[in-house]
């Protein structure tokens, strides 16, 4: 084989290393993304497929297994679990919506100006965020609960205050080095005044940032907004909520009748992995891997 | 962004039910899955030999104290009946007998007289006298004892000693229900010397106690556990205890008991819950026994302004809960219902228990489902509001489940009732601190009547000015009744009388009654002999467990 035949064959084979790395890639989060969005179909048209009321009791029917009339089993108290699981994907995502969303809108904008405005700005606003990332989100859920009482409004509040310096930090950085990038000096010579500066040129430029920053965060809110529920501080019965359900189904779980918390469990785990997957996927697309 | 690190008891939850899942059919039923309720037992099967250590959990936690004036509850009354004796000793059908005082007589009907036995000693080698008896009983109307018991006292003029082993207490008003009370934490008698030297820290972790029982206070690791080592000099020559030490655990989670029970690192444990007795219902390590009860379990206002202080609301609630599915589904069978809040082994083996049957069956049927009956009744209601906030123990999962029937079946009646978790503290603090009741309108109770005597629990309730009567209730003829029945000294027209007052406040007294569970107690296979009724709250319980001969001793 000539040197020109080997080099062929290794860029061929190099070649189709990549394409099915691509593939596979590609594969993966097509599927994650197929996962989630039905999961977000399944929340939002929760009434029109859900074969019964969320909250309806039956006496008759306690702690059943899977059957035809009850694809998921009941609770112990008779509910459907699978009508329960496609009610509870409402808040079990809607919360950690809002959390990423404020998180990320609130987190950015100080991030920004502390990055633009420097000087003692900067200092002050880093100092908070250093405060408030002293504090773990539990122990600010519990701070809310016995102050306002528990239930999933204060459990978003606090995870939000929470997240908010871990987004802040890392577009901080980012918007640190946009702030220097001499594009920004030449619209400051054109004339353009700051706020049009940052709003127009700087925030944009750290959009796919912020948006790989939310992707991935998504998923662990979700976990936590789950896991608040779990330990009573979130959602409140009768709601169905992936965490509460975990936790109201555990008696179950030595007692035989495991499926309340099996398959909420598992609708937590599927969803935060295939969230995990589309966070990193599009933060190599991106952002070319940065994070 | 960092992986959170608050979800562990979640991922934790998660992966024990696909573990399970994967040990378990995949169908399961209540019927299957079921404790199906066996015969009730007074006692265990009598225990043969000794055994060096039994690890004894408490499912409600760790108590707060362990001084006998302040012992109401299910935790420091287990601890406390096996430390600490009262006068007179409760029997395991209810009944009481001979206790510290070896006999009792009213002289006049305000007079009575206690013999106390002679040859009791404290764990000090000190002898008992009546001066330790009249500074047990005496501490408690001070204010700062904070006793729990301080209603005994209520027609207490004097408590004096007659002699080196007498007590005589004089009573403004005879007052039958004293004698019963001895019988609980009150009656309980602790060495006045070593009262007067503890003072505030009586029954601390620090301060200790001195007490006649079974078995000694050895140590108390706070946040840890109790233990307690045999009283080798106990006066009781019947009643010697089998078990050298005895350690008491708090663990409150429903699995992890479940699981120490499985694995043979607790011993045995009393108000073992549903899902846990499902769990242990087939157990090889040991036996659940089920026992009569005196606990009942019932929804009360929590204040005049709340919806259910109008009967009306809580005569349609009783109307659309299904108290057969609760029974069914909840306790798994292992549970009475009632036509009222009052269990009937406080009076089913006294001596007026036919008079106290008669005035039950007399009682109207405990209703069934009627939802057109129950609607008429909230368009009765003269109350406008329909919201009713219910509070509820935190991780109870009992009263969730019961809750979650009540909440459905309110919302077939337009009821909106909101079910609120307190934390334990919160939820028991609400019984005594009005502050801890804004907010709420109603409350489930799981409790129990501590005497062998139904008016005691009904007077707190009802009595204007008690404790308990969050409604301010009033009816005068209920009241005069039960005064009656208290200081009557014929069991039977004492009997009698509460029946009266019953006939009445079953109708006007806003409270729906769901249940009376029985007791259920979990032996491992190496031990038995423990009293399978209710009433090991105020025994020396322990006194009575040993070996089988199985396992290790």
């Amino acid at each position: 084989m000539t040197s020109y035949q080997l080099a062929s064959v290794v860029g061929r084979r190099a070649r189709a290393a990549r394409l099915r790395r691509l593939l596979r890639g590609k594969l993966v989060l097509v599927a994650a993304g197929a996962v989630v969005a039905l999961v977000v179909l399944a929340a939002v048209f929760a009434p029109l497929i859900a074969p019964y009321d969320p909250n309806a009791v039956d006496p008759m029917a306690v702690s059943q297994g899977s059957s035809a009339a009850h694809w998921l089993g009941t609770d112990d108290t008779g509910r459907d679990i699978a009508s329960r699981l496609l009610h509870g994907a409402r808040p079990s995502l809607l919360a950690p919506l809002v959390v990423t969303v404020g998180a990320g809108l609130v987190g950015t904008a100080l991030a920004v100006a502390a990055a633009w405005l420097g000087g003692w700005w900067d200092r002050a606003i880093t100092a908070v965020l250093d405060v408030v990332f002293g504090f773990p989100g539990l122990v600010l859920a519990v701070v809310g609960a016995a102050v306002f009482g528990a239930g999933l409004k204060i459990a978003v509040l606090t995870l939000t205050i929470a997240y908010l310096p871990y987004v802040a930090r890392v577009v901080r950085g980012s918007a640190l080095k946009e702030r220097n990038l001499p594009y920004v000096a030449a619209l400051r010579m054109l004339g353009l005044g700051g706020g049009r500066i940052v709003l127009r040129h700087v925030v944009p430029n750290l959009l796919p940032l912020v948006l790989v920053q939310t992707a991935t965060a998504f998923g662990y809110t979700l976990l936590d907004v789950a896991a608040f529920s779990f330990i009573g501080l979130g959602a409140q019965p009768p709601t169905a909520e992936w965490g509460l359900m975990v936790a109201q189904g555990a008696p179950g779980i030595l007692a035989g009748a495991p499926q309340e918390s099996l398959y909420a469990g598992l609708a937590i785990v599927v969803f935060v992995v295939a969230c995990s997957l589309l966070g990193a996927g599009l933060s190599q697309r991106l952002t070319g891997g940065e994070r | 962004m960092p992986a959170p690190r608050r979800s562990a008891a979640l991922v934790l939850a998660t992966a024990v039910a696909l573990t399970a899942a994967a040990c378990t059919s995949s169908s399961t039923s209540s019927g299957s899955a079921a404790t199906n309720p066996a015969a009730l037992t007074a006692f265990t099967p009598t225990a043969r030999g000794q055994l060096a250590q039994v690890t004894w959990n408490l499912p409600t936690g760790e108590p707060l104290s362990l001084d006998p004036a302040k012992a109401g509850d299910y935790s420091p009354s287990t601890v406390l009946s096996n430390l600490c004796e009262p006068l007179l000793r409760l029997k395991a059908d209810y009944t009481y007998g001979p206790g510290l005082a070896a006999s009792w007589k009213w002289t006049t009907p305000t007079t009575l007289v206690l013999d106390l036995r002679d040859d009791v000693r404290f764990w000090d080698g000190t002898a008992m006298t009546s001066a330790d008896v009249v500074a047990s009983l005496t501490r408690q109307l001070d204010p700062a004892t904070r006793s729990v018991n301080v209603d005994a006292l209520r027609y207490v003029s004097a408590i004096t000693a007659g002699g080196p082993h007498q007590v005589t207490v004089a009573f403004k008003k005879p007052d039958q229900l004293f004698v019963k009370t001895l019988t609980n934490g009150f009656g309980q008698v602790s060495e006045a010397a070593y009262l007067k030297a503890a003072g505030a820290g009586y029954g601390t972790a620090k301060g200790g106690l001195m007490c006649t029982g079974p078995f000694k206070l050895a140590s108390w690791q706070a946040g840890e556990s109790i233990t307690l080592t045999r009283n080798t000099a106990y006066w009781d020559r019947t009643l010697q205890p089998k078990v050298e030490n005895l350690t008491f655990r708090f663990i409150t989670d429903g699995s992890t008991l479940t699981s120490a029970l499985l694995s043979g690192q607790i011993d045995g444990s009393y108000e073992i819950n549903t899902a846990t007795a499902r769990a242990l219902a087939h157990s090889s390590v040991g036996h659940l026994y089920q026992g009569d009860s005196a606990q009942t379990v019932f929804l009360t206002p929590t204040a005049p302004t709340s919806p259910l202080a109008d009967v009306h609301l809580v005569q349609a609630l009783q109307l659309v809960l299904d108290r057969d599915a609760v029974i069914r589904n909840v306790y798994d069978g292992a549970a009475q219902e009632l036509k009222t809040f009052i269990p009937s082994l406080v009076w089913q083996h006294g001596p007026a228990a036919s008079t106290y049957a008669q005035g039950y069956a007399a009682l109207p049927a405990a209703p069934g489902v009627d939802v057109t009956k129950a609607k008429a009744l909230v368009a009765q209601a003269t109350t406008k509001s329909r919201s009713i906030t219910v509070a509820m123990a935190a991780g109870d999962q009992q009263s969730l489940q019961t809750l979650t029937f009540l909440q459905a079946g309110a919302r077939q009646i337009g009821l909106d009732v909101t079910i609120k978790q307190l934390q334990p503290t919160q939820m028991s603090g609400l019984f005594y601190d009005p502050s801890l009741r804004q907010g709420l309108d109603a409350t489930i109770v799981q409790g129990y009547v501590e005497m062998p005597d139904p008016g005691s629990y009904v007077e707190q309730m009802t009595d204007p000015g008690s404790l308990f009567n969050w409604v301010q209730y009033r009816n005068a003829s209920v009241s005069a009744l039960l005064a009656r029945a208290r200081s009557d000294a014929d069991p039977a027209r004492s009997a009698a009388e509460y029946n009266q007052a019953q006939a009445l406040f079953t109708k006007d007294l806003p409270i729906l009654p769901i249940a009376a569970p029985d007791e259920r107690l979990f032996l491992n296979d190496r031990l038995s002999g423990a009293p399978a009724s209710f009433a090991y709250i105020n025994m020396p319980w322990a006194a009575y467990l040993g070996g089988t001969g199985k396992g290790n001793g």
